[in-house]
């Protein structure tokens, strides 16, 4: 799926090589995004890279460009700006209030700064998920 | 035992053994260490995008792992993509 032109096709392909993260925590990654969309039934997606100023309707057009963007929940971090921002679409937000989303950035916030980006994003993800309750 | 065979096991073997060692740690990937975030140092990778495997429809894609999407510069985000109006989207900042 992709919000893009292309699909990436190949798993294997040298664009993944250059990716921040490890096979071992793709896994992972896939595994706590694929249990958070069954757990709430909102759609959840994790974007690693350079956020244009300002970072804020950067992150906000990225998550419009999601398939449902209402039930969508983005968590956006931009590590040259270390900065993170977590997005939540208009039926999203019922369910994840901002003040749960703080809670969550906070330790993503500090996992982050430990160099850990993809604990981060999992340790998110799962605070999110605890928060947002069972469909 | 003389000269040349006394050298050749006190520092022969040494030599040798320091060669080995050496070989091992530079052959066995030393890039593999560098390619981490740390916080304060340059983060050139390219952006990723992921969600997990379900399609636009519902319909789940076969086999597993999360799609990756292109993640395009800011440029190329179509105007149009601004369709949320403000104030609809929650959530939250933090720097780090």
């Amino acid at each position: 799926m992709t919000a893009g032109d292309q699909t990436q096709t190949s798993t294997e392909t040298p664009a993944q090589a250059e990716g921040p993260f490890t096979t071992r925590q793709l896994l992972r990654l896939d595994e706590a995004l694929r249990l958070a969309d069954e757990t709430t039934s909102l759609t959840f997606s994790v974007y690693c890279g350079d956020l244009a100023e300002p970072v804020r309707e950067t992150a906000e057009k990225l998550h419009s460009e999601l398939p449902d963007p209402a039930r969508s929940v983005l968590l956006a971090a931009s590590p040259n700006q270390r900065q993170l921002e977590i997005v939540t679409g208009e039926q999203a937000r019922r369910r994840l209030h901002d003040r749960d989303c703080k809670l969550a950035a906070f330790s993503m916030a500090a996992a982050f700064n430990g160099g850990d980006l993809a604990g981060g994003f999992i340790s998110g993800l799962a605070m999110l998920v605890n928060l947002a309750g069972r469909s | 035992m003389d000269i040349a065979q006394t050298v050749l096991i006190f520092v022969g073997v040494p030599l040798a053994v320091i060669a080995i060692v050496a070989a091992i740690v530079y052959a066995g990937g030393g890039k593999t260490r560098a390619k981490r975030y740390r916080p304060g140092r340059a983060y050139d990778f390219a952006p990723v995008w992921f969600t997990s495997s379900a399609k636009p429809g519902g319909a789940a894609v076969a086999g597993h792992g999360s799609h990756e999407l292109v993640a395009r510069t800011q440029a190329a985000l179509p105007a149009a993509a601004t369709a949320s109006a403000p104030g609809v989207t929650g959530g939250a900042s933090d720097r780090w």
